[in-house]
């Protein structure tokens, strides 16, 4: 409740009071367009197996996501969706091609990059405090004061305050991953990269870390590339859908979804959130 | 007296039980915790009384020589002679001062060079096969190198106490080092952590529960190491380890007995230390696996 109180720009609060972490951002100030134009080109990636043999896990695609997009991957598994999130994060190098995020060549992991994997990854050792701080601790050109006051702020958003202090294993699945949610958006990203980050969680929970997803992202206006394999989920967030296929990986369809925003449970009853969904399921194989 | 263990042996028998049943609760209050702790010590009890018993039993209905076998009561009169006249904290003294030295050195050792090693790959390939043949020798027939090389004092007990105990410190950090989740491990790398912090925030966790298994084994192997170094040779100092060996230069069965009663009592307490220190250090472990 307190958190849809909050300003839109509360995401970008700490961005404004710190100027270092702003000076890196084009347009930080103009806080309703930030995030990251993402760019693929000719990205490719071929793993090497033991026995000698290749696997194309993403074939020579070239794809562009624009500022502040909500961009959705789908596909069978093994088709490289998490590949080309891997290489997007500058995880993994790809054999050839590049991405391009905000202008600049992936060579490495980027500080503009919050990511949340498809487990939660917490560190058990660590409170629940401690662990959404972890990214701006690593940062170290975060004051004591703006980490709390920025985790506090981003439990706040996931539904989560109050339980700073508890440690993940007393933690239902659903609330760890939430953790890692707020973890992801701690050091205000302009791309947010999710890999199925609610694959592991039952149906309701789920319903209910979508919306609270959108909410984060209306606010935040990262630019979001989202894992899944659930295309009522992919309809339902994103402006935009690809499907990929396998072997090679690549992508065969990319489908704009023109529901209107601000989306509620009742557009999964929409006629054109069920066309939509029909169609993205029709490019993929059975 | 017989009847006395008796009933101790009844009560402890019950006692027990209804401990168990209290364990699953947790947070009882203090009264019946104190209850449960009396309860658990009078089973203690009773299980020595009854041991000594059996021993000294079938000592005299076997008759056994008392140089073979000495009754428990003539190793308790032993150990009594030996605490009034202060010999034996003496010699503990010495052999406790061998046994936590040379673990200390050993354990920051062993993990410096774990670290070392599992940080950088050049440095496992250079010195992986040396460490691999110095883990073959039997380090006790070393003991006689270490003897001319630190001389009959304390020195050559700590060699040889890390030279025993600081392989199995070694090889189980690294192992804990590099079982790193490779989930972890890319959580960190996307968050830009540098080589130190990934292993002061990473690594350094997830190694310490293999830390703490090999000091479990590797404090309890301190002690026979500063054992076996003195009774290999001591000169003038007397440690627990030559005090076996003036005992047996006299043929005082009963006299060894009471060393080893000594040695097995400060194996037990090393080994509840490290249990008391790996429960406190690991607490967020403890809640994981009590939640599983």
């Amino acid at each position: 409740m307190i958190a849809r109180q909050l300003p839109a720009q509360s995401i970008g609060r700490v961005a404004a009071v710190h100027p270092q972490n702003g000076a890196e951002k084009p347009g930080v100030a103009d806080l309703s367009r930030r995030g990251f134009e993402i760019e693929l080109r000719q990205l490719k990636k071929v793993f090497h197996s033991r026995d000698g043999s290749e696997t194309v896990a993403v074939d020579d695609t070239t794809v562009k996501f624009s500022a502040s997009q909500f961009v959705s991957i789908v596909g069978p598994s093994g088709c490289g969706k998490s590949t080309i999130m891997r290489m997007i994060a500058g995880l993994i190098p790809p054999t050839s091609g590049t991405v391009v995020l905000g202008g600049k060549v992936v060579t490495e992991p980027s500080p503009a990059i919050g990511i949340a994997f498809q487990r939660a990854v917490l560190l058990p050792w660590l409170s629940v405090n401690k662990n959404v701080a972890l990214p701006a601790e690593l940062e170290k050109r975060w004051s004591k004061t703006e980490i709390a006051n920025r985790v506090e702020t981003l439990l706040d958003m996931v539904k989560l305050a109050g339980i700073g202090n508890r440690f993940p294993s007393e933690l239902s699945g659903g609330m760890q991953q939430r953790v890692s949610i707020a973890r992801a958006l701690m050091t205000d990203p302009d791309v947010f990269l999710m890999d199925e980050p609610f694959g592991a969680l039952d149906a309701l929970t789920r319903e209910h870390m979508n919306d609270e997803l959108l909410t984060i992202w209306e606010r935040s206006k990262a630019t979001v590339v989202f894992i899944t394999h659930d295309i009522g989920e992919a309809v339902y967030l994103s402006d935009r859908v690809l499907v990929m296929a396998t072997q090679p990986g690549r992508i065969i369809a990319d489908i704009p979804i023109d529901l209107s925003r601000p989306r509620k449970i009742e557009v999964r009853g929409d006629p054109e959130f069920i066309r939509v969904g029909m169609e993205i399921r029709s490019h993929i194989p059975r | 007296m017989t009847a006395g263990t008796e009933k101790l042996k009844i009560d402890g028998k019950r006692s027990g039980k209804r401990g168990s049943e209290h364990v699953v609760h947790a947070g009882r209050p203090k009264n019946s915790r104190l209850t449960a702790i009396t309860k658990s010590v009078a089973i203690k009890i009773a299980q020595i009384v009854i041991g000594l018993l059996v021993w000294h039993v079938c000592v005299t209905l076997l008759d056994v020589d008392s140089r073979i076998v000495p009754a428990p009561l003539e190793v308790l009169e032993s150990l009594w002679a030996q605490i009034v006249s202060g010999w034996i904290f003496g010699a503990m003294w010495l052999t406790m001062q061998e046994t936590l030295i040379g673990f200390l050195i050993g354990s920051v050792l062993g993990i410096a060079i774990a670290v070392v090693l599992s940080e950088f790959r050049l440095a496992r390939i250079i010195f992986e096969p040396y460490i691999v043949a110095l883990q073959a020798v039997p380090k006790v027939a070393v003991a006689p190198l270490f003897l001319i090389w630190f001389g009959f004092g304390i020195e050559s007990k700590i060699a040889l106490v890390v030279s025993i105990m600081f392989f199995p410190v070694l090889i189980n950090t690294m192992a804990g080092l590099m079982s790193v989740d490779e989930e972890m491990m890319e959580l960190m790398r996307a968050y830009r952590a540098t080589r130190w912090q990934t292993l002061w925030r990473l690594k350094a966790y997830i190694a310490l529960p293999y830390v703490f298994a090999s000091f479990e084994v590797s404090l309890v192997l301190s002690l026979i190491a500063a054992v076996i170094a003195e009774m290999l040779g001591s000169g003038t100092t007397i440690g627990l380890g030559t005090l076996i060996r003036i005992f047996e230069s006299r043929v005082d069965t009963a006299g060894i007995f009471a060393v080893l009663i000594v040695l097995s009592l400060l194996g037990v307490a090393l080994h509840a230390a490290v249990l008391m220190a790996r429960k406190r250090l690991l607490s967020w472990q403890n809640t994981a696996a009590t939640r599983n």
